[in-house]
């Protein structure tokens, strides 16, 4: 097969240079050369010897169209990836062989393409020389031809030698890869942007002039003025002087004799005649008298002034004299005096001691009947006192005796209330006690009762759990029982139990999902299914290549077709229907009948409806175990729960 | 066609149809043949192209009320939506 492959594939590059043949064309070229070889090898062999050859020949055909046949299979795969997948899978080392196929046409298909291009464009490059070698020797030989022709043929040998130096070129690249060509160097003129001036602070803030203004603090100062009105101290001080009258009436004599004696003296100086100018001198009287000195000073005056006037010598004269009456007069005044002062004197004392005499006669007698009336008077007082005092001891005694009666009242109230109260304290105590054991007796019954109720509740409660355990026995051994078996009084005992136990509301929800046609029937058991199911993988294997609406004609095919197919075992992935059915069979020899019913689930058209009444089967079966579980966990766990 | 009153279960659905079909298929071509004997012997002097004829009147008949029980909306030149009247 190899070798024929080789041989089209020179065919179809001797029949064409061009080396840009797909895969695809040429293997049609080869198909179509593979067919003309035939035929001409098939006349050929057939037409000469007809009847020697007989077998050869009828051989030769066979290996021919098998041959053929092969190709076209092989070329099919290479078209059709599903088709190639479906050999791969089946045949052995198909995957392998023709991989190597492959790698040996691409690799062989440009190998031989390079040769003969090297070749054609050899002998092209011997036929341009040899052109030109013929046009040089025309040229040599005849030397005629025009210097044109010349050209015209060098060129065209040239052209030639060119061409096929050209064609050589090409195949050499197409031969190498064609080295990376230098990238252009582009004169990269780095454009020189100008680096980017960062105006540092472009935005400079203004620092803002912080004006601290400073508050001038104004200290007004109160000049504190302090004024003192000082007002002067008035003493008064009224002095009375007692004078004894009797001396002042003997002064006033004598003053009144004294007085006789100056208006005599007066009269006497109102006589005298002015003294002389020339100077009158008069003796000074010293004199204690205020007229003697007031008559003096006169006197002086008029002296004094009849001097400045200039009296005559008489005046002075009369002067000398009314001086000398005066020193006469004021001897004689001096004389009175004395003769009157000790006459005072005598009467002076003389009165004196009649006064001190009378005034102690007074004193006496005075104080004698102070003496008496201050006695008299405290008498009374003490009198009036004693009288007071006894009144105030009444008085006092009367509230005294009041206070007291008040307070024994109170007292006796409070004492009253006391003793109520401890007499009343003491019947509570009393009772108290009493009630209390009463109380105690009282709970104790009630925890005597609590704990009867306890008991019969616990008894009622494991009674109702071992009829429950039991009845969820009997329930399994039904279901696990061999062959279908109607499970509707076991049921009905359960359901009943699950009424009376009003907590277990789970157990009444799972009783309630069976139904009663189910328990009346009964469920099949897995070795009944296993092998229902066997008839049940027979007929839907039958319809497995039923189309979906499919005639008589195309079950007919089915079930003739469906005998052809492998049978598959085990865990095999896919989702056809062998392998759904191989999977559901494992699973059913696993005892794992929920996974089985779910994998034949998966079937459709056909295979889903004949299978339909194998699945609503098995599938109450898983339900019913399922409830059967829950039932006897539910029962377990009330056995546990109850010590 | 055979009325049965206990119910068939799912996976012998096929098998009772190929059954019916070729009780029909028997009947039916034996009525032709017996047809086509008769109306050769009687009416067309004994020829055998009747006979051949009838019989495959008879079998073309049975085969499409075959083709009618397996797929009962294949009809000819009608198209049946039948997912649209179940939903």
């Amino acid at each position: 097969m190899l070798s024929m492959h080789r041989l089209a594939l020179a065919g179809s590059s001797r029949a064409s240079l061009v080396r840009s043949t797909g895969q695809h064309r040429v293997a049609q070229r080869f198909m179509s050369a593979n067919a003309g070889q035939k035929l001409t090898q098939a006349e050929a062999q057939t037409l000469p010897k007809k009847k020697g050859m007989r077998l050869r020949t009828k051989a030769f055909l066979t290996l021919t169209v098998l041959g053929a046949g092969t190709a076209g299979v092989v070329y099919q795969s290479m078209i059709n990836n599903d088709f190639r997948d479906l050999l791969e899978n089946n045949v052995p080392y198909y995957a392998h062989s023709l991989e190597r196929l492959e790698a040996l046409k691409d690799n062989e298909d440009l190998d031989k393409v390079l040769k003969v291009a090297h070749q054609a464009s050899g002998k092209a490059v011997e036929l341009g020389k040899d052109a030109y070698r013929q046009a040089s020797d025309l040229i040599n030989g005849t030397t005629t031809p025009a210097p044109e022709k010349k050209k015209e043929e060098q060129s065209l040998a040239s052209s030639v030698t060119e061409a096929a130096a050209k064609l050589t070129k090409k195949i050499e690249a197409l031969d190498q890869p064609s080295p990376a060509k230098p990238a252009a160097r582009a004169d990269y003129v780095p454009s020189e942007t100008p680096a980017p001036v960062y105006l540092a602070g472009a935005a400079a803030g203004s620092t803002p002039s912080s004006s601290a203004s400073t508050p001038a603090t104004i200290e007004a100062k109160k000049p504190k003025a302090e004024k003192k009105a000082d007002e002067p101290p008035k003493p008064a001080q009224p002095a009375a002087k007692k004078g004894e009258k009797k001396d002042e009436k003997k002064v006033e004599e004598k003053k009144v004799e004294e007085k006789k004696v100056e208006e005599k003296k007066e009269e006497v100086v109102a006589a005298v005649p002015k003294p002389e100018v020339k100077k009158v001198t008069l003796v000074k009287v010293e004199t204690q008298e205020p007229i003697l000195s007031n008559l003096n000073a006169t006197l002086h005056q008029l002296v004094a002034i009849l001097n400045e006037t200039g009296i005559p010598e008489q005046g002075h004269e009369i002067f000398e004299k009314a001086n000398a009456d005066l020193q006469a007069m004021h001897e004689r005044l001096e004389a009175l005096k004395a003769e009157g002062e000790a006459q005072a004197l005598t009467v002076m004392n003389d009165l004196t001691e009649r006064y001190t005499k009378l005034a102690g006669q007074k004193d006496s007698d005075h104080e004698l009947h102070l003496s008496q009336v201050k006695e008299t008077l405290h008498q009374e007082h003490e009198k009036a006192q004693k009288l007071a005092i006894e009144q105030e001891l009444a008085h006092q005694k009367e509230a005294l005796e009041e206070q007291q009666r008040q307070a024994m009242i109170q007292y006796a109230v409070e004492m009253q209330r006391r003793w109520v109260r401890e007499v009343k304290v003491r019947v509570e105590n009393e009772r108290g006690g009493r009630l209390a054991r009463l109380d105690h007796i009282n709970l104790r019954l009630k925890m005597l009762e609590r704990q009867g109720l306890v008991t019969g509740e616990f008894l009622e409660h494991s009674a109702r759990t071992h009829q429950l355990w039991c009845s969820a026995k009997a329930l399994e051994k039904a279901y696990e029982a061999g062959e279908r078996r109607p499970f509707d009084r076991e049921l009905a005992r359960l359901k009943r139990l699950a009424e009376q136990d009003k907590e277990n509301e789970l157990l009444r929800a799972v009783l309630a999902s069976i139904p009663e046609a189910v328990a009346r029937e009964g469920v099949d058991s897995v070795p009944e299914l296993a092998d229902r199911f066997q008839h049940v993988a027979d007929e839907v294997r039958k319809a497995s290549l039923v189309p979906d609406n499919g005639g008589v004609l195309a079950h007919g095919m089915s079930v003739v077709l469906s005998k052809l197919m492998f049978k598959k075992q085990g865990l095999v992935p896919g989702n056809d229907v062998e392998a759904i059915l191989a999977r559901t069979e494992f699973y059913l020899q696993e005892s794992d009948l929920e996974q089985a019913v779910r994998e034949l689930n998966q079937l459709q058209g056909w295979g889903k409806r004949l299978a339909k009444d194998w699945i609503v089967a098995a599938r109450r079966r898983v339900e019913v175990g399922q409830a059967l579980d829950i039932i006897s966990t539910q029962a377990n766990l009330t056995s546990l729960t109850l010590a | 066609m055979s009325t049965s009153n206990t119910k068939i279960p799912s996976e012998d659905i096929l098998s009772t149809k190929w059954d019916e079909c070729i009780s029909n298929v028997i009947v039916k071509s034996g009525i032709g043949l017996s047809v086509g004997i008769i109306s050769s012997a009687l009416l067309f002097k004994k020829r055998s192209w009747p006979i051949s004829v009838s019989t495959g009147l008879g079998l073309g008949y049975a085969l499409s009320q075959c083709e009618k029980n397996f797929n009962p909306t294949l009809v000819p030149a009608v198209a049946v939506k039948a997912a649209q009247e179940k939903k």
